[in-house]
């Protein structure tokens, strides 16, 4: 199996980090009280000791896992409930790898499990998804020999490495929600948009889910982790008259209600937003610019995500498809005052929740923090149990089976407040020889540009821009940072502060957008 | 290439061979039925739900400000909206796997625009360019489920606007193409002119038991377990109720709804050359309580247990031209995708599709001892539900009878509002799943003939036919699971039919035995004219048939018919072998290959 760098996110967000907020617990008593280990270790013994076709390998290795969830989800807008649903589930999903650590390959397969843990339909269910896993493992094996018989390859690393085995038996969650809360409350927020006649769409969504799992590996590993979620997002649309659209949106994310604002602070930020939308509706147009940006809170968590986060992940690069930072190990990728580590071990910073937490990874190893970048020079990358060329060990960051972030932090030992940093800011594009700068508090949708005139600081508010591709050599453009860190919600969280950069590229916005509609909504028409 | 299968792929039902056993003489000596008589032009049995009434204040206002005086104006708008309400409950090797949730019904929205004029629209095909003219680009949108008039009619004005839009566009390439290319073999209109109805009806809602039944699927599921050649199978009940919301600028006004329950039987087998099988069965009612007892619900479930263990050890078939019974079920499946599918009116002008029966009006296509309806106002036949049976059309058309094949000869074609020449006007045929926009579309195809024997009878009929043919054996068609039809000109206007359990009858002692692996292929035309006898045990077909417009429920009837001579060949068989190890349940501790390990 090629693994690839799109597998990372689609990987950490569809099977969600491993965080556990219980304290770990193991003891053989209780593991030995849980039924629900008990068809697994059954049908992995079968499978280890006998599953074997003809003069091929048997199985060097097999994991079964069993996921519990639940999930309740409702939505409204304008006022009305447009859906509600959600509800238990339960699966069960197989790997099988067959060759040895050195060269090996990969089957697997998954299915709906009995949602009360029948015993007998569990292992038949197992069984038959192992004997395809098996027949699929060989099959590519067999593939995988003739090919690298055909390729020259210096210094091949391993296929997987071997580790030692991990128990952890964590408390299975259920979800806790305040159904009536919500549901009043995406109501009551999506009707603030009844005040808004220049607001053309608008959403409100909550969701809660719990997900508890069960893990055993024929390397005796076995685990058994819950994470649990709640969130609520707002997003709303604004057309200006020349069809431009404006798109904001806000989210809050955490374990359980508690993590989330109060009514009265979400419903106001709600108005607040569609606020703003309302009167960017009539703010000036950005033009193309090159020069120094700001970027604020939000804006910078995104920045980091794009530039560093994206590229931290150790990955196998067999198929040629490059876009990690494997070779600059040991080289400056950030401004020297700049100092980057993930750590997957904690769940909350100042406060806030870190949802990028988990305690064993995807590949059913312990998450550490590992420091990447120290004063702007790489250190090392976050490594899963696929060995690259450089990095042969795990550090516990699995994120879909390949090496991948969790709570990204940047520290910074060259800082300013707020007004400091506008401050620079200015003379930054004084130096430029710009007539304004740029700050911004987000990476897309039309909405957030603000620009600051170098003649008396004022702020103007643009709608448009586009952020010009962006690589990683921005992180070395990074002059001055904020001295506050800040978490934001990324691919797991993003703990960072603002940032200054010397030189970035904005687009101005296309001249051509559709008409808005003809008619106007009829709730505004009949006022 | 998508487009060459996308015709028709029928999804398969249960099988009720020799249960519903129809009394069905009195029936077939019928002539074909008049149409019965249209609904009265107003039917006022509830007042509108607040879904139609904002409906009908958006549609109101909007085509009347959106509408122009030029050419290019919008001229025809429709709104039609489904609640769903549906459970689903499915059991594995005796555990539920899936159950209701407490989810709220699911309410969707589709606007149809139409700019131009009737004579030309547009969803006029664009020859040469890519498919059939504009047909939406929102696509279905969620409404509120709440009944609140203020957030309905938000949503539907956003959709709105996006379509009159669309439409207006299309309509600018339609008009440039109508002037590129050359004139047009069907000068038909693009829309038909149909009478304004009003029908509201109370809403509708099924209810089941739901624990009850979970314990019932689940014991159902449990009989697999004692068998260890099955290898994957299910028990599973769905269903509930749709209620639908009708309005368009000509004043219709549509509220009614149909509720339908489906119990779900399947299971797998692999033989030991790899080959993989599967039987299903199916019930369908429209409530719970029409739905089989435990004991005949265990009869199926026996059975297929039974027949995929005749059917993993019987021998496979060598490619094979000869005789062959259709047997009544696997007749209905045959009928509707080798004939059904060519007599859908839409496919007669579409310059890219084959139009096998187009010229072919008056003409015999058949033997004319069968005579074909399709009839979709007949709830019924005997005691079995037919999934084809509807009030309306997705057009707002009622449904209609239509006698297609009167004693062998071609005399109509299932019409949406697509007129055709000669076929101006909708015969309640414009069908769609809820969400996409309608085409022409079957819905019970009742195949009747007069030229009718006893089971027994056919049989000996098809052995003297086999032996005429100097053939060792005939085949009997037991079950189909669907099958797939090319209508497209750019594919050969053939049609391939999977059958599930197949027999065969020796001309020497007349045993029967069962053999796998082989479809049924061959050419429409042809085909059909090869029909020698039927029996005179109709069955009924439930199932899903899949085309542009969506999946629908379809029902097709038919008694089974000897054929002098059926085309088969080899099925595409899996590679892979049988699971290494035996059922965990049936493991002796022997079985598989035994491996030491050293880690």
């Amino acid at each position: 199996m090629i693994t690839r760098r799109r597998a990372i996110f689609a990987g950490a967000l569809a099977l969600g980090a491993c965080l556990l907020s219980g304290v770990p617990r193991s003891s053989g008593g209780e593991e030995a009280a849980d039924p629900h280990f008990r068809a697994l270790d059954d049908e992995l013994a079968r499978t280890m000791t006998r599953l074997k076709m003809g003069d091929f390998a048997a199985p060097y290795y097999a994991s079964f896992t069993l996921n519990e969830s639940d999930s309740w989800q409702v939505s409204a807008v304008f006022g009305a409930i447009t859906s509600e649903s959600g509800g238990p589930g339960k699966g069960l999903s197989t790997q099988v790898r067959v060759g040895d650590y050195v060269l090996e390959s990969i089957g697997g397969g998954g299915g709906a499990a009995p949602l009360n843990d029948d015993y007998d339909a569990t292992r038949h269910s197992l069984w038959l998804q192992a004997d395809q896993a098996y027949k699929q493992a060989v099959d590519g094996l067999t593939r995988k020999k003739a090919y690298l018989a055909n390729q020259h390859e210096e210094n091949r690393p391993d296929d997987f490495t071997k580790v030692d085995p991990v128990v952890v038996l964590e408390e299975p969650q259920v979800m806790k929600v305040s159904r009536d809360r919500w549901r009043a409350l995406v109501k009551r927020c999506s009707a603030i948009f009844r005040e808004f006649p220049e607001i053309q769409q608008s959403s409100v969504g909550f969701y809660a889910s719990a997900q508890n799992q069960w893990f055993v590996t024929s390397e005796g590993s076995r685990q058994r982790t819950s994470t649990v979620r709640q969130g609520l997002s707002v997003s709303a649309l604004a057309l200006c008259d020349d069809g431009m659209p404006l798109s904001d949106s806000l989210s809050w994310r955490g374990r359980t209600e508690q993590d989330l604002p109060t009514d009265e602070a979400i419903v106001s930020a709600a108005r607040e937003l569609a606020g703003r939308l309302t009167s960017l509706r009539s703010a000036p147009k950005a033009e193309d610019y090159t020069g120094p940006v700001l970027l604020l809170d939000e804006a910078a968590a995104s920045f980091f995500s794009r530039t560093l986060g994206y590229y931290l992940g150790a990955v196998r690069d067999e198929g040629g498809y490059g876009g990690t930072f494997d070779e600059k190990i040991g080289k400056p990728v950030m401004s020297g005052f700049l100092s980057a580590w993930d750590d997957p071990t904690l769940s909350v910073y100042e406060g806030k929740p870190l949802l990028g937490a988990y305690t064993v990874d995807d590949d059913g190893v312990r998450g550490q923090r590992v420091s990447c970048v120290e004063n702007g020079r790489l250190v090392t990358l976050l490594t899963s149990r696929v060995p690259t060329r450089r990095l042969k060990v795990t550090n516990g960051h699995s994120r879909g089976g390949s090496g991948g972030v969790s709570n990204l932090f940047v520290s910074s030992t060259k800082t300013a407040n707020p007004e400091g940093l506008k401050k620079a800011l200015i003379e930054a594009t004084r130096d430029a020889a710009l007539e304004y700068g740029l700050m911004t508090r987000s990476m897309g949708g039309n909405v957030g540009l603000i620009r600051v005139w170098v003649e008396d600081g004022r702020e103007e508010p643009l709608r448009g821009g586009d952020l010009s591709a962006i690589t990683p050599r921005a992180l070395r453009d990074i002059v001055l940072t904020g001295d506050v860190m800040k978490v934001e919600d990324a691919v797991g969280s993003v703990v960072a502060p603002s940032v200054l950069v010397r030189e970035l590229e904005f687009r101005k916005p296309p001249e051509k957008f559709e008409n808005p509609p003809k008619l106007q909504n009829p709730f505004f028409e009949k006022k | 290439m998508i487009h060459v299968l996308r015709a028709c792929r029928l999804a398969l039902a249960g099988a009720f061979a020799g249960i519903l056993f129809i009394a069905g003489a009195a029936r077939t000596e019928d002539p074909a039925p008049a149409a019965p008589p249209a609904p009265p032009e107003e039917v006022r049995k509830a007042d509108p739900s607040p879904v139609l009434k904002a409906m009908e204040a958006e549609l109101t206002r909007s085509f009347e400000k959106l509408k122009t005086d030029g050419p290019d104006s919008l001229y025809y708008l429709r709104y039609s909206a489904a609640e769903l309400d549906q459970v689903s409950i499915a059991a594995q090797y005796g555990a539920v796997v899936q159950r209701p949730t407490d989810t709220t019904p699911y309410r969707s929205f589709l606007v149809h625009a139409r700019a131009g004029a009737p004579s030309l629209d547009n969803t006029h095909q664009i020859r040469g360019g890519y498919g059939g003219g504009y047909y939406g680009r929102w696509g279905q949108v969620a409404l509120p489920v709440e009944d609140d008039l203020d957030a309905l009619r938000t949503a539907l004005w956003l959709a709105t606007d996006g379509e009159v839009r669309g439409a207006t566009e299309t309509l600018a390439s339609v008009r440039t193409d109508q002037a590129m290319s050359v004139k047009e073999d069907d000068p038909s209109d693009d829309f038909s002119v149909e009478p304004p109805r009003i029908h509201l009806l109370p809403p509708v809602s099924a209810r089941l038991d739901a624990a009850a039944w979970e314990r019932r699927i689940a014991a159902h599921s449990a009989e697999f377990k004692g068998h260890p050649h099955v290898l994957y199978s299910g028990v599973s009940l769905e269903g509930g109720s749709s209620n639908i919301s009708f309005a368009d600028s000509t004043g219709t006004r549509l509220q009614y709804g149909r509720t339908l329950y489906r119990l779900y039987v399947l299971a797998t087998t692999k033989a030991e050359d790899g080959m993989e099988m599967y039987l299903t069965e199916s019930f369908e009612s429209p409530d719970a309580e029409g739905l089989p007892d435990d004991t005949r619900i265990k009869g199926r479930v026996d059975r297929i247990i039974t027949d995929l263990e005749r059917l993993r050890t019987a021998p496979v078939v060598e490619p094979f031209v000869g005789p062959a019974i259709l047997m009544n079920r696997a007749a209905a499946v045959f009928f509707h995708e080798i004939f059904g599918h060519r007599i859908e009116g839409h496919r007669q002008k579409d310059v890219r599709e084959g139009q096998t029966f187009r010229k072919k009006l008056g003409e015999k296509i058949m033997p004319e001892f069968i005579s074909i309806v399709d009839d979709p106002t007949q709830q019924r036949f005997g005691d079995a539900w037919l999934l084809g049976n509807y009030l309306f059309d997705e057009e707002g058309v009622p449904a209609q009878a239509v006698t297609v094949v009167e004693k062998g000869i071609l005399r109509n074609f299932l019409m949406g509002r697509s007129p055709i020449e000669g076929f101006p006007r909708s015969n309640g045929h414009g069908r769609a799943q809820t969400g996409l926009n309608p085409v022409s579309r079957q819905g019970n195809l009742l195949v009747r003939s007069e030229k009718r024997v006893p089971f027994d009878e056919l049989k000996k009929m098809l052995i003297e036919e086999a032996k005429k043919q100097g053939k060792p054996y005939g085949l009997i068609f037991h079950d189909i699971a669907g099958g797939f039809t090319t209508t497209l000109r750019a594919g050969p206007q053939a049609f391939k039919v999977l059958p599930l359990f197949v027999t065969r009858v020796h001309v020497d002692d007349g045993h029967e035995e069962v053999v796998r692996g082989v479809d049924i292929v061959g050419t429409p035309i042809m085909c059909l004219d090869q029909i020698v006898a039927t029996g005179d045990d109709d069955d009924v077909f439930n199932g899903f048939c899949g085309a542009e417009s969506g999946s629908i429920p379809v029902s097709a009837v038919s008694p089974s018919l000897l054929v002098s001579r059926i085309e088969v060949e080899k099925r595409r068989k899996e590679q892979d072998r049988p699971p290494l190890l035996p059922p965990p349940l049936h493991d002796t501790g022997t079985g598989g290959e035994g491996t030491d390990h050293d880690h």
